[in-house]
């Protein structure tokens, strides 16, 4: 099964890809690690815990993988699409329900929680695929993982978080992922009208990147006064 | 080694080391956290660099496999002696580099990626302890243990703990799995019997000792910090040391509390209270930064019974002043450390300063988190809305960078404003830090508050004895409102200290309007970080 599928010709992409599908995935974690602290107080128990469900998330993706799935490109494409969405709208829906719903803490605790869980999986999903994409080189795919993983983790806190804040950085990242996606539609041939579809959607999040203040505003107005008002 | 063990056997072991790796990871970012400060940067960069060394401990078995005739016990053995010492090591390197700096930083993020590489190896060794090498299944345990390692981390150990403890307790865990193993495996070699024999008597040494060695190191870290930082004369801080001493130290669920007093003819002499990394109480100018916090609070209220709130100021200090005011009808302590407040209430030395306050019949205790209590207040509708004549911030300073700094973002800020009556006051203390001052004031304005009135504590007598200067500020204050008000009633039962400092101050400061500065107002989703005082 393994060696039917269609794999990267050249080493460029391989490396790149993993890299930055790594560092995505941890900052996605960070970020939601960041916000649950600033909602619910107590750094230390929002990180360890992030911590914990993040590599409880990795591993069971790797598990899945190994009893359910099996490699191949357009599962790694889908993968990477799914990270993106969950990555940009599930961070942002986060703040439209902890203003919405400030009356049932819990309920914003446990969505926070479970999306940190799920992008863990699809994390964890994703080194497998790749793997299987890099001619199951596992040692080189785990070790550009892990330098992806390490480069993530020292951008958020240096540079992301403090110059750019929570809602950009999770849109940046999910740029990235998007971008991954648009460049395997075009290598893996997906139909045209896919291609479009990922084009547009990278168009929308850059003006959403241009105008990043005016939708950090929005979030930030929904988010202390519990409602749309003013917009 | 080449036998195998049972399947339930390996299945338990990998929980526990699994579970003793991810407390080693997040003791070490807490312990970085403790000394440096910055808990997001502390976190992630553990993350990274441990989950980064952990892959290349796995990568690395396959060359250690042969070469060291795999040897699992050693490894454990290894990895509880780095686990037990690891957290005394990063103090006592502190210690050495407390005017240095970069140098604990970098042996401390050394230290995360050696007992990373070391974990990371454990996992292809367990695989290779199965008969059937099922690697997923084991992986599957690991991620379990370490879930209940970092569950057990932040609500169990840290809360009840010494960071200390924690390390000697899960290394000792760590070494009852290589005894175990090496009880069950009997291996042959002389190396292994004697390191096994002299971990178990250092582990011995380690339980009995460890506590009274951890409060040495501890105290030897704090008093010299504490001589570095206070230190008038100018002579060293050595010369410092035999004068001082560290009368109370420990820790709540929410923040490390010490008292260091500084013997007489010392320069300044009384207590110090620190709040984690910072000066929250000092005798020599604990009376005028409550007087004139008070004072401030006062000044701008009309002639009706007063609803005060405050934030933090579990030491009960400031009530006590308010109170001396009998226009003041309620006071709101929203204070989250009970433990903290319990000590402040039973402490003798304290006491003459807050004159049990936090048991007069106005004064009402919330142990509650600050942010949400306000948050959860501003946003009811206005009938069950509690509105206050005015907020005062009486918090820890921002040293630790991201602990508190929550508590003066736009989103508190507006809680805040949402929260005043329509002319009550939002008052804070802040540092002479310019771009601190900046941040927070853009802040204010971010959050809807119009004008401010800046004052100081200046007309000590400690300010001419330590500070050479009759004129110079202490503590600085902030008073924050949305309408431009004149004090409006006199305030009752002032000390003399604020007889004198109304006098010289009433026409000097006044209010101002909240002016666009240009720059960024800080705010949980984005935040600023000029906000945090630079370093002296």
């Amino acid at each position: 099964m393994i060696s039917k599928v269609q794999g990267f010709k050249s080493k460029t992409p391989v490396v790149v890809i993993t890299i930055l599908m790594a560092a995505c995935s941890i900052i996605y974690e960070l970020v939601l690690a960041q916000t649950l602290t600033a909602l619910f107080g107590g750094v230390v128990l929002r990180y360890s815990i992030t911590i914990g469900l993040y590599l409880l998330g990795l591993g069971l993706g790797a598990l899945y993988f190994e009893r359910y799935s099996h490699g191949s490109a357009d599962r790694f494409f889908r993968t990477q699409l799914i990270l993106s969405t969950l990555g940009s709208l599930g961070f942002i829906s986060l703040i439209f329900i902890s203003g919405w719903q400030y009356d049932f803490p819990w309920l914003v605790w446990a969505y926070a929680h479970s999306l940190i869980v799920i992008i863990g999986f699809f994390s964890g999903l994703e080194i497998p695929l790749m793997n299987a994409l890099n001619k199951n080189k596992l040692t080189q795919t785990l070790s550009l993982d892990y330098l992806g993983g390490l480069i993530g983790s020292v951008c958020f806190p240096l540079i992301l978080y403090p110059y750019f804040g929570l809602i950009t950085t999770s849109l940046i990242a999910a740029f990235i992922n998007l971008s991954l996606c648009t460049y395997l539609a075009f290598t893996f041939k997906k139909p045209t009208g896919v291609k479009v579809l990922l084009i547009v959607a990278l168009v929308v999040f850059l003006i959403l990147l241009i105008n990043q203040e005016t939708l950090i505003e929005i979030l930030k107005n929904i988010y202390i006064t519990g409602t749309l008002n003013g917009y | 080694m080449n036998k195998t063990l049972p399947l339930a056997t390996l299945l338990v072991i990998t929980i526990i080391l699994a579970f003793c790796s991810i407390v080693y990871q997040l003791l070490l970012a807490q312990t970085l956290t403790e000394i440096f400060g910055g808990s997001v940067t502390r976190y992630a960069l553990t993350i990274g660099l441990y989950l980064f060394s952990m892959g290349l401990g796995v990568s690395a078995y396959s060359f250690f496999k042969k070469k060291l005739s795999a040897n699992l016990i050693l490894l454990e053995v290894v990895l509880s002696l780095t686990g037990a010492t690891v957290i005394f090591g990063l103090f006592l390197v502190a210690f050495m580099a407390l005017d240095a700096g970069i140098t604990s930083l970098i042996i401390g993020h050394a230290l995360i990626c050696v007992i990373g590489f070391l974990s990371g190896m454990e996992i292809p060794f367990l695989v290779d302890l199965d008969s059937k090498k099922r690697f997923s299944l084991i992986l599957g345990f690991d991620f379990i243990g370490t879930l209940f390692g970092a569950l057990a981390f932040p609500l169990l150990f840290y809360p009840n703990f010494s960071l200390f403890s924690v390390g000697v307790y899960v290394a000792l865990l760590n070494f009852v799995i290589a005894l175990y193993l090496f009880i069950k495996v009997k291996p042959e070699r002389w190396l292994e019997k004697i390191l096994i024999f002299a971990t178990g008597l250092f582990f011995v040494g380690m339980v009995l000792f460890h506590s009274s060695l951890s409060e040495k190191v501890m105290e030897q870290y704090q008093l010299k910090k504490h001589a570095l930082n206070w230190n008038f004369s100018g002579s060293s801080w050595k010369d410092l040391i035999p004068n001082i001493s560290v009368v109370d130290s420990f820790r709540t669920p929410f923040q490390r509390v010490m008292i260091i007093e500084d013997k007489p003819g010392s320069v300044p002499p009384g207590k110090t209270l620190y709040l984690d990394k910072s000066v929250q109480l000092q005798d020599w100018w604990i009376d005028s930064y409550h007087e004139t916090l008070s004072l401030l609070t006062l000044l701008f209220q009309e002639n009706k019974p007063l609803n005060i709130a405050m934030l933090g100021g579990g030491d009960g200090i400031l009530a006590h002043h308010l109170l001396l005011d009998p226009r003041v009808g309620n006071i709101d302590i929203i204070d989250i450390d009970k433990k903290f407040m319990d000590y402040m209430r039973n402490d003798a030395h304290y006491q003459q300063f807050h004159q049990n306050s936090l048991s007069n019949p106005k004064v009402n205790i919330y142990n509650r988190d600050a942010y949400a209590y306000l948050r959860k207040n501003s946003l009811e509708d206005l009938a069950d809305k509690t509105l206050y004549d005015a907020i005062i911030l009486d918090l820890p300073g921002l040293k630790d960078g991201d602990k508190l700094k929550h508590l003066y973002s736009q989103e508190m800020f507006t809680f805040i404003n949402e929260s005043l009556s329509p002319d009550g006051v939002m008052i804070t203390w802040h540092y002479w830090d310019q771009s601190h001052q900046a941040v927070l004031k853009q802040t204010l304005l971010a959050a809807g508050f119009t004008n401010l009135y800046l004052a100081c504590s200046n007309v000590s007598e400690a300010s001419l004895i330590y500070m050479n200067d009759k004129e110079a500020c202490i503590e600085y204050f902030m008073v924050a409102n949305t309408q431009q008000q004149e004090p409006k009633a006199n305030p009752q039962n002032l000390s003399t200290y604020q007889q004198v400092w109304l006098e010289k101050n009433q026409t000097k400061n006044q209010w101002q309007p909240l002016l666009d500065l240009g720059i960024r107002a800080h705010s949980i989703f984005r935040p600023n970080y000029d906000l945090i005082p630079k370093k002296k």
